[in-house]
């Protein structure tokens, strides 16, 4: 007995203690960091400690040193121009080695591999997280173990696609270096201490991802349990850290700071990495990942539900499709905004980069994203409203979907309607300029900022439907709230209508301030439409259970569909992204004179993408294959209540 | 008539909310949201 307690007592003694370490180890950069931010110490990266030696020395003997210096292209400041400037290259094999084929093409499939299995598995962790400190903090224990066996079922996936990311990293920075090496030197010599960081990053992310994955039965009680669910927090901050590294280089690339205009490291890597488009891109980026990554899960859940042999089975994919489906959507609500974010920064940035993204060369590309977000948040609905279905009271929305219906339509047709089109000069010529005299009106931001915000908000509306769906509010001012949710909901829609038609008659620099309202009146309905909704909703009168897996299979469809059009669309913006620099490398500092420096149709850009697309769902398949293949050898017991509770959709962030 | 009552309160704080909001967040930006008025 006393050695029971004793071992009891060493293994809360080692939990605290990993806790406590745990806890350093996230503040130890901050530490680290303070002298630098203070001013105190010299800033990171120039010439290496021997040459700064043997200049001392030099100095010494009376001799001055002679450094030139430079001024920041950004930034405007001075610094001693200390890197090499930029390579002028040529068309030549010594700068640009090649095959019997278009060496750009094969760079962008492999960078596309990489980032798509590196969103994965950036997000599937952050998941992870959620779910099991949802399962920590549950008070219902059945439904606890239940969301633990979600968790790790979500980190057992991840692990495979883990090691395939490294494998496509590999072969990315393979391409890199015998296709395109001049440029990957300039790159390297600037990012040099950075690029070392992450793969520093790297080992500790493997090791850690390890450890929660091969700990979690060991780990699984008392205080080793908080301190597994807090390894899981270490994970995801090392796993932002590295994408936000991995984001400085191609903000470096866009937007280019810490060089002068010959392309030379002026001595300060903070200006280098923190560059005008790094932060819209961090956010943005790692909205798109938790959006991308949930609906990777859905479809997974939607694959095994419609493999399913048995009910029990449907009943617990079909939950961990919808838990996946409500991540993922929490996370694309807010994606359109920091999307606009970061258009806004890129127009601060260069106003004609801006332009030649939505109003030039790349402005048909934005309507097919427009298009693809549409389908995004029809499908969304559509998932809602069939999952209406396996409740007992859903019923009495679906008299109301025509009308949801209709305003999704609407806005979709506002929001993808093209503005700028082009033109041969005698088309240009018989119109009578650049913009039709009616048709003219149509397509500008203004109107589509209302178009998409009147989507969102019909999104949230559905949300709100599903809350309730087998529930009937039994608080005391349930008739007044249902009245002020409804109220607040149509005039939020009137708003959105009217700050749009507003922008019609007010100067530019006006309007482009009014998106700003207009995505405050769309978060409003979010967080307080939810907490009204969930006020009412703390006493309630249930009508019947949920009935998890009786659902209509094509429900399973819409949710393999928004994946897929997720992936279409990461695909797609990432060539925008990319083709924006146009013929420059890094943008007016490194010209690219490689014979593919022109812009391609886009037809092609269309078909590479679905080219992509295609790959990455055949190989993803085959990671859910590994997956189910795993499952088989070790039956869990069929045991496990069906989850009779229905989890609450995420709504915050 | 509570019904209308309930409608009424709710019609005016929903309308305030969103015009002050509308105002607000133009004035924090430094512009004017009753730019056509002047």
């Amino acid at each position: 007995m006393g050695r029971l307690k004793s071992r009891q007592a060493g293994k809360k003694f080692l939990a605290v203690t990993g806790l406590f370490a745990m806890g350093v180890m996230l503040l130890l950069p901050i530490f680290v960091a303070l002298p630098a931010l203070a001013g105190g110490a010299p800033a990171a990266g120039g010439p290496p400690p021997d040459v700064v030696a043997a200049q001392e020395a030099e100095g010494v003997e009376g001799e001055e040193v002679k450094v030139e210096i430079g001024r920041d292209v950004y930034y405007k400041t001075e610094g001693p121009a200390v890197g090499a400037p930029a390579p002028k290259t040529a068309d030549t094999e010594e700068f640009y080695p090649r095959y019997n084929f278009e060496s750009r093409v094969l760079l962008w499939v492999a960078n596309q591999q990489h980032l798509y299995y590196g969103s994965f598995v950036l997000a599937v962790p952050i998941f992870c997280m959620c779910i099991e400190f949802a399962g920590l903090v549950s008070k219902d224990k059945a439904m606890a173990k239940k969301y633990d066996q979600l968790a790790y079922d979500f980190v057992k996936i991840s692990l495979t696609a883990y090691s395939l990311t490294a494998i496509l990293g590999g072969i990315l920075i393979f391409t890199f270096l015998t296709l395109y090496p001049a440029f990957f030197g300039y790159l390297s010599s600037i990012f040099r201490p950075v690029m070392h960081i992450y793969a520093l990053m790297f080992v500790a992310e493997s090791g850690t991802l390890y450890i929660y994955y091969y700990g979690w039965d060991k780990m699984k009680d008392g205080l080793l349990k908080w301190l597994h669910c807090s390894m899981s927090v270490v994970l995801n901050v090392i796993g932002t850290v590295l994408m936000f590294l991995a984001n400085s280089w191609i903000g470096f690339m866009m937007s280019p700071a810490g060089v002068d205009e010959q392309g030379r490291y002026l001595g300060n890597i903070w200006h280098v990495i923190h560059t005008a488009l790094w932060n819209p891109l961090n956010v943005h980026r790692i909205l798109g990942n938790m959006a991308f990554g949930g609906g990777v899960v859905a479809a997974y859940a939607a694959y095994r539900f419609l493999s399913a042999k048995n009910d029990e089975e449907r009943a617990h994919f079909d939950w961990m499709g919808y838990i996946a489906m409500s991540l993922g959507v929490a996370f694309l609500i807010p994606l359109p905004f920091a999307g606009y974010w970061l258009m806004r920064e890129v127009y601060a940035y260069r106003q004609q980069m801006g332009i030649t993204l939505m109003g030039g060369l790349l402005a048909w590309l934005f309507i097919i994203q427009a298009t693809m977000i549409g389908i995004l948040f029809l499908t969304t609905n559509y998932y809602l409203w069939q999952a209406l279905g396996r409740m007992t009271g859903g019923e009495r929305f679906q008299r109301y979907i025509k009308y949801f219906v209709f305003i999704l339509v609407v806005g979709l047709l506002v929001f993808i309607t093209p503005h700028t089109i082009v033109m041969t000069p005698a088309e240009l010529k018989a119109m009578g300029g650049q913009q039709h005299p009616v048709l003219g009106n149509y397509g500008v931001m203004s109107a589509k900022n209302g178009g998409i915000n009147a989507i969102i908000m019909t999104t949230i509306a559905s949300f709100i439907w599903y809350q309730r769906g087998n529930r009937v509010p039994a608080v005391k001012w349930a008739k007044f709230g249902n009245i002020f949710l409804i109220t607040f909901f149509v005039v939020a829609h009137l708003n959105n209508i009217w700050v749009a038609c507003y922008g019609y008659f007010i100067p530019a620099n006006v309007r482009i301030g009014l998106s700003v309202p207009q995505v405050a009146g769309t978060l409003s309905c979010l967080f307080f439409g939810s907490a009204l909704n969930l006020a009412m909703l703390s006493k309630s009168r249930e009508l019947g259970p949920i009935r998890w897996g009786q659902i209509a299979p094509r429900s399973q469809y819409a949710l393999i569909m928004l994946a897929t059009a997720f992936t279409w669309m990461m695909g797609l913006m990432g060539y925008i992204r990319s083709s924006v620099r146009l013929f420059w490398h890094v943008n007016e500092i490194m010209r690219d004179n490689s014979p593919w420096a022109y812009t391609h149709t886009i037809g092609f850009g269309a078909n590479v993408i679905s080219f992509n697309v295609l790959f990455f769902w055949i190989t993803i398949l085959f990671v859910f294959w590994l997956g189910a293949l795993g499952a088989k050898k070790a039956p869990v017991p069929a045991t496990q209540p069906v989850p009779g509770a229905a989890p609450q959709p995420a709504t915050g962030h | 008539m509570q019904t209308a009552l309930y409608l009424i309160i709710s019609i005016v704080i929903s309308v305030a909310y969103f015009q002050f909001i509308d105002w607000a967040l133009m004035d924090m930006q430094g512009l004017d949201y009753f730019y056509i008025l002047r």
